[in-house]
């Protein structure tokens, strides 16, 4: 029934507003139900997601989804992306595009509870309000090259850097005339894993404290280099540890909060003051960690304050092993041979501290290891090999001049050494009414790594999760996880070759749209014909 | 259903003859094809050789895409309907055996099958990597592709509305592109304000977020699938109604 221009005409003005008023409605409503259905499609229930991705690249860890199901309030997720210094430019955007679409991924997960907000410095050349604005609630004083993600819940922020945090990146050779060049690359993407830590460290409202002994010629918090330890410091503060460094020589006290004390190398040993100022805060339900370093014998000497828990250190031996050759032959003779890899067969089972780097096949790098041997513990105390060198390993003993072969004699022993040890026992002495917890049992614990380097600034990079571990161990916090990395594939054309490039230029730019054009006039020709 | 089904695949093979009898269509093949080759290399060398990235630059990640996303559906779409009534085409099919939707439906769905058609390039550069000897991430080349079809499709259900809407072939392209411009921008203009309930509405109708965020990196899912499946319906059902009111004109 078609209006005819005599009725089309004879509609008022009214009539025909009410038309456009109906149909304006109708679009609004159809808006409407588009959005309606968009939503109920999102909800989880209706929701269906494959990933297609080789490496499975789009799916979040059942570790990490089993952390946001916890998450019992809201955090807020600030990523401050800025370009990354060279020759990180390339990698580091990718880093920064990665990290992005995980939080994507994160966010979908929570249901609501992480809310993210991207700061994109370098993608709008200035920061804008909203950025500065959370910035200053956050405090944070500068964006370094690259940027951060900050995570935080009501007044508790976690810190999590891209280099070094989101992912490791290797600069490559950018100068030719050295060696062949090679772009930066990303050695290893683990921003799932520094935010799920981070996630976890802010559900535990407490900031246990780190008492860090200093003043025995152990590694120095203050020394950048190799063998200081800033690094170990920042680690610890960023996975929300508080360290305070503390000189018992100089009669400085232990802070009545102090959760552990780190004995990180120590060259001289502690005197017996000193000494009995550390087996009284472990007596009475502290916690100790210790690498050992130089001299560990005498009174105030690693050895005996450790012996006291059930752990003892063979004196003059240090932990070795045949440097694999080319042909697969283990080499004697050389100093790398003190260099320990540790994988899944020298981790022990069932254990807070290994079981995360079992599952995500990590290693422990150490050098020049003591070996670490089973004492006379207290009585319920539970003594445990935690780290054992790897098979066809021995302890190799100093000449009479204090130096070593690097071979197996006659007389060292062979086999595989313990190189890192725990105890756990009921504490020895009543707990202090500051440190006690209603939560928690008075334990003592002890963790003792026989390796003077293991925090050392170059080597923690490679045991920092190891190191991590031990420190929620001994705090006794359930803080930290290992996920499986997600090493990017070296999916890689190499663009040196002349002869890559052109075959696709040939096929892609010429061929291909000849074929087209040629199919084109064949149809025109057939259809004129 | 099954006539409704009949009228769909008579008129999708017919739009599909049409679009290929036609010197348009290919000479727009052509065009993209070496253009998607051309920018598929400038992105390998950018990118340091990353296929991965490369194939990403040419499914959605560069802004090549989008001008071609946007210009191309219109120009398919506007004589589909426009043309027709202009020329009284229409009124024939109107008055065949077959329902509005199923014509509405038909025409999309040829000019829908051209773009997966122009973005299958994407697929070729793929081929033409693995046979230089590295193997891309395929589950994300063919989330890619279907994103960038179901991109296309949403596109061209907005172009076949503007066609509806008007007897003039060029008006139509107009309108189309000019939207098209609209919703490609739209995450721009969100960055230009503060306001987070502005920021979070245009959020919700964010093309580019919904292809970027899941099908490009590998992901089907359903939510992002629905997105652009219910917005494309609308537009569908909207030129179907605007068809429909031609009867009563």
């Amino acid at each position: 029934m078609a209006l005819n221009g005599g009725e089309r005409a004879s509609m008022s003005r009214f009539e025909r507003w009410a038309i456009a008023a109906r149909v304006l409605t109708a679009l609004l409503v159809a808006v409407l139900c588009a959005l309606l259905a968009t939503r109920i499609l999102e909800t989880r229930l209706l929701r269906a997601r494959f990933d297609l991705s080789q490496d499975g690249a789009n799916t979040l860890d059942p570790l990490l989804v089993g952390v946001l199901a916890r998450l019992d309030e809201e955090v807020v997720v600030d990523a401050y992306f800025t370009p990354s210094d060279p020759p990180f430019e390339v990698v580091g955007a990718e880093v920064q595009d990665r990290t992005r679409r995980l939080l994507r991924l994160m966010a979908d997960e929570s249901g609501g509870k992480l809310r993210v907000e991207l700061h994109d410095v370098a993608r709008r050349g200035r920061p804008s309000a909203r950025a500065e604005a959370r910035r200053g609630e956050l405090q944070l004083a500068a964006i370094e090259p690259g940027g951060l993600v900050v995570l935080s819940r009501g007044k508790r922020k976690e810190l999590v850097r891209l280099r070094g945090g989101l992912a490791d990146l290797d600069p490559g050779n950018p100068d030719p005339r050295l060696a062949p060049w090679a772009p930066a690359r990303i050695v290893s993407f683990r921003a799932e894993e520094s935010l799920a830590a981070g996630l976890l460290s802010l559900s535990d409202d407490e900031e246990p404290v780190v008492a860090l002994v200093v003043g025995q010629g152990g590694l120095d918090p203050r020394r950048t280099d190799d063998f200081g330890a800033t690094l170990f410091v920042r680690e610890l503060q960023d996975d929300g540890f508080r360290v305070v460094q503390v000189d018992l020589e100089r009669g400085q006290p232990l802070p009545d909060e102090a959760r552990v004390v780190a004995l990180l190398s120590n060259a001289q040993p502690l005197s017996e003051a000193a000494a009995k100022v550390v087996t009284d805060f472990v007596d009475a339900g502290g916690r100790l960690y210790a690498s050992v370093g130089g001299s560990i014998e005498g009174v105030g000497g690693l050895a005996s304050v450790v012996a006291r828990y059930g752990i003892g250190i063979d004196p003059d031996g240090i932990v070795a092993r045949g440097v694999p050759s080319l042909g697969g032959a283990l080499e004697e003779g050389s100093p790398a041979c003190a260099d320990l890899s540790i994988g899944l067969d020298g981790m022990a089972g069932m254990n807070q501290v290994t079981d995360p780097l079992r599952a995500a096949g990590r290693r422990v790098y150490l050098r020049a290891s003591r070996a670490l041997v089973r004492g006379a513990p207290p009585r319920g105390a539970s003594v445990i090999e935690l780290l054992r060198a790897p098979d066809k390993s021995w302890i190799d003993r100093p000449d009479s001049a204090g130096r070593h072969d690097w071979r197996r004699g006659p007389g060292e022993l062979a086999g595989r050494p313990v190189v890192a040890m725990q105890a756990l026992m009921p504490a020895l002495a009543p707990v202090p009414a500051a440190r006690r917890r209603a939560d928690e049992r008075a334990e003592t614990r002890v963790l003792v790594v026989g390796a003077p380097d293991v925090a050392a600034n170059w080597m923690l990079p490679q045991n920092r999760d190891f190191t991590l571990l031990c420190f929620n161990w001994l705090a006794a916090r359930d803080t930290r996880v290992a996920l499986k990395r997600q090493d990017p594939a070296a999916r890689r054309l190499d663009l040196s070759q002349a002869e890559s490039l052109s075959g696709i230029y040939l096929v892609a730019v010429w061929l291909a749209p000849l074929a087209c054009a040629l199919l084109g006039l064949l149809v025109w020709w057939r259809r004129r014909a | 259903m099954l006539g409704f089904l009949r009228g769909f695949s008579a008129i999708w093979r017919r739009e599909l003859a049409g679009i290929f009898m036609g010197p348009l269509a290919w000479t727009l093949l052509v065009i993209a094809i070496a253009l998607q080759g051309l920018l598929f290399l400038v992105y390998l060398k950018t990118s340091q050789g990353d296929v991965d990235l490369a194939l990403r630059f040419g499914f959605g990640e560069s802004w090549a895409f989008w001008a071609l996303a946007a210009l191309f559906p219109p120009l398919l779409t506007m004589r589909m309907i426009s043309e027709e009534s202009r020329l009284g085409l229409l009124e024939y099919l109107l008055t065949a055996p077959v329902s509005d939707a199923s014509v509405v439906l038909g025409k999309f769905a040829a000019a829908t099958s051209f773009m997966a058609l122009v973005w299958s390039s994407g697929l070729l550069h793929a081929l033409l990597v693995q046979a230089a000897g590295v193997a891309p991430d395929w589950g994300a080349v063919w989330g890619g592709w279907i994103g960038a079809v179901l991109v296309s499709g949403l596109f061209c259900a907005t172009g076949l509305l503007c066609s509806a809407l008007t007897n003039t072939p060029v008006v139509a392209a107009f309108g189309a592109i000019v939207l098209h411009i609209v919703i490609v921008i739209l995450p721009l203009l969100s960055s230009l304000t503060e306001a987070r309930w502005i920021q979070e509405a245009i959020a919700r109708v964010d093309v580019l977020d919904h292809h970027k965020a899941t099908f490009l990196v590998g992901v089907l899912d359903s939510a992002y699938l629905g997105f652009f499946v219910v917005w494309t319906a609308l537009f569908l059902y909207a030129a179907t109604r605007s068809l429909e009111a031609r009867r009563w004109r």
